[in-house]
């Protein structure tokens, strides 16, 4: 549209075109250069735009809904929020919900019904499931019921009733049809809401652990372990079977000999027994016991002793006197994850835990070490004390434990 | 008619700014459902919509108006309302909530005491319609919306703040 000249001056319907944006950009440019240089159109087009803003913000204060007390019976506050408009109960639309809450739950049940609970990628479906909008569909049907209802010239009184088998009784009118109809759906909103949090959070966790495990595998050349999820599960399984396990001879026999570093994979500094990580675990030729060194390849005080041992899992106690800990450590090959607790106590003892082993590793282990094992001496890992309650306490700090050369120390 | 498809779309796109727009018109959103739903009833009937915003918001104007003078009981209802609002906020006034209430009441007294045409202009235009959309819906030349809109703008502005000021007079200790 065109400005309108009055006197030299743009009129005020002007201003407010300009000011929404309907001025022809040629115009536009016009009066934009004239109040420039005009005081009077400038302080006009500084009132138009506090009108504009001003009968917006009041035009605005009308979508607040006036509280119950204020409002007659059968008249209906005015309602800001679209989604609970459409939340009104009405038999139509409880009809409809109830198919969409039969629906999604099918759904979430067929995608529960495969989910494997060591992988991360189904909470990653479960959350992208819970992400997507409701189906188009529901609002075609609200769409032809809502025209089909007006057509058949038979509306039912509003908020009467809910669909059938609702056990909801609404009143005629006032503000009760409301909040019957938006406190289940709220409560719903939240507990979806707290278990799309979870479910982002256990991926996260599990992303962030495998991304730490897959810098650790590269920065020591080793190949990185698949299944991050399965590692960390094994290794809470291994954690809560300390004290109760049975060793299992062939997997004592996998650790004698060999050397197992701990680094610390979290941001967080660490340390095993008072020993900052890594740590290395130089066990000995009965696979039963260890000795702590530090980072720098010398003996330390510590020791440890292996708690428990299964095909899959091997748990190691380590014993420095004023210490205490937990350290879970999962998955196969050469490096391996799991997770640490430890730290000062009045108990003389400290834990390890190591799950998983390997025929490769044990065949790698003979070519070098020649040596034989000796399976008799292991002894069944329910006869050693079990962990410390306060262990349970100790944060829990994400470590890889890796094969290495052992120190010559 | 048109089309299942079409109005569909129609549907998606303009309903929830048409119920807004209604509800701010009759301050009764069960009323303005009503009423929009009228109206697609109505756009489906339609051979040809040619500006669809305009032919939406036109219709729906027009079925407030024909409502309304079917029905004044409705009208006397949010007049009522209107005062027990008022009454209520000097009654008790105080917590932030109740001041909003007042403001509320305050700025539906204010629009509803806009011309008929200012105001369904204004409205529209919050809702976001171009000066063509608006010029076409209320049958207005497109040069004179903008008149139009000031006007009604500074009205609303001037009876907003002379309630403003009507209420804060009456809060004013003895």
């Amino acid at each position: 549209m065109k400005v309108v000249w009055n006197g030299g001056h743009p009129d005020e319907g002007s201003m407010h075109a300009w000011l929404d944006g309907e001025i022809d950009a040629d115009d536009a440019a016009l009066l934009d250069a004239h109040v420039r240089t005009c005081a009077d159109c400038t302080t006009a087009v500084a009132e138009a735009r506090g009108l504009v803003a001003g009968a917006s913000r009041v035009v605005g204060m009308l979508d607040d809904a006036p509280p119950a007390h204020i409002r007659p019976t059968g008249v209906r506050a005015s309602d800001t929020s679209t989604a609970w408009r459409f939340l009104r109960v009405t038999p139509t639309r409880a009809a409809i919900a109830a198919v969409l809450l039969v629906a999604i739950g099918i759904t979430l049940t067929r995608k529960q019904g495969a989910f494997d609970p060591v992988s991360p990628a189904p909470s990653e479906v479960a959350s992208a499931a819970m992400d997507e909008p409701p189906p188009p569909r529901a609002r075609d049907n609200l769409l032809d019921s809502a025209i089909a209802r007006r057509i058949a010239t038979e509306q039912p009184p509003r908020g009467v009733g809910a669909a059938p088998g609702l056990a909801v009784t609404v009143p005629v009118g006032g503000s009760a049809a409301g909040t019957v109809a938006q406190a289940p759906s709220a409560d719903a909103a939240t507990r979806v809401a707290a278990g799309r949090a979870s479910l982002r959070a256990q991926a996260e966790t599990l992303g962030a652990f495998a991304a730490d495990r897959a810098v650790f595998s590269r920065s020591n050349g080793a190949a990185a372990p698949a299944a991050p999820g399965r590692d960390v599960v094994a290794a809470e399984a291994a954690e809560r079977a300390v004290g109760n396990a049975t060793n299992n001879p062939s997997a004592v026999n996998l650790l004698a000999s060999r050397c197992m570093r701990l680094e610390s994979t979290g941001t967080a500094a660490a340390a095993w027994g008072g020993e900052p990580l890594p740590v290395t675990l130089v066990f000995d030729a009965t696979g039963r016991s260890a000795r702590v060194f530090n980072g720098a390849g010398t003996a330390t005080e510590a020791s440890s002793v292996v708690l428990a041992a299964t095909a899959d899992s091997t748990v190691i106690r380590l014993r420095r006197i004023g210490y205490d800990g937990v350290l879970t450590v999962a998955g196969s090959g050469e490096t391996r994850v799991g997770s640490m607790r430890s730290g000062q106590s009045t108990l003389a003892l400290s834990q390890v835990v190591v799950t998983g082993g390997g025929a490769a590793r044990a065949d790698k282990r003979l070519a070098l070490r020649g040596d034989s094992n000796a399976p008799g001496s292991a002894k069944p890992a329910a006869a050693q004390p079990a962990a410390s309650p306060a262990i349970a306490t100790r944060p829990s700090v994400p470590i890889a434990a890796l094969f290495v050369s052992c120190p010559t120390g | 008619m048109v089309t299942p498809e079409r109005l569909n779309t129609l549907f998606r796109t303009y309903h929830q700014p048409l119920v807004r727009f209604l509800t701010r018109q009759v301050g009764d959103s069960d009323w303005a459902e009503e009423i929009a739903q009228e109206t697609f009833v109505r756009a489906m009937k339609q051979d040809v919509i040619a500006s669809e915003r305009s032919w939406i918001f036109a219709v729906a104007m027009n079925l407030v108006r024909d409502e309304a003078r079917k029905d004044a009981r409705r009208r006397k209802r949010l007049e009522l309302m209107t005062e027990e609002a008022k009454a209520e906020s000097v009654i008790a006034p105080g917590p932030t909530s109740m001041e909003r209430d007042e403001e509320r009441a305050m700025a539906r007294q204010a629009v509803d005491a806009l011309a008929e045409r200012d105001r369904d202009a204004l409205l529209m235009r919050e809702e976001g319609l171009s000066y063509e959309e608006i010029a076409a819906a209320l049958d207005l030349s497109v040069g004179s919306v903008g008149t139009t809109l000031s006007r009604a703008r500074r009205r609303l502005m001037e009876a907003y703040e002379a309630l403003q000021a009507e209420a804060g007079g009456q809060r004013e200790p003895a």
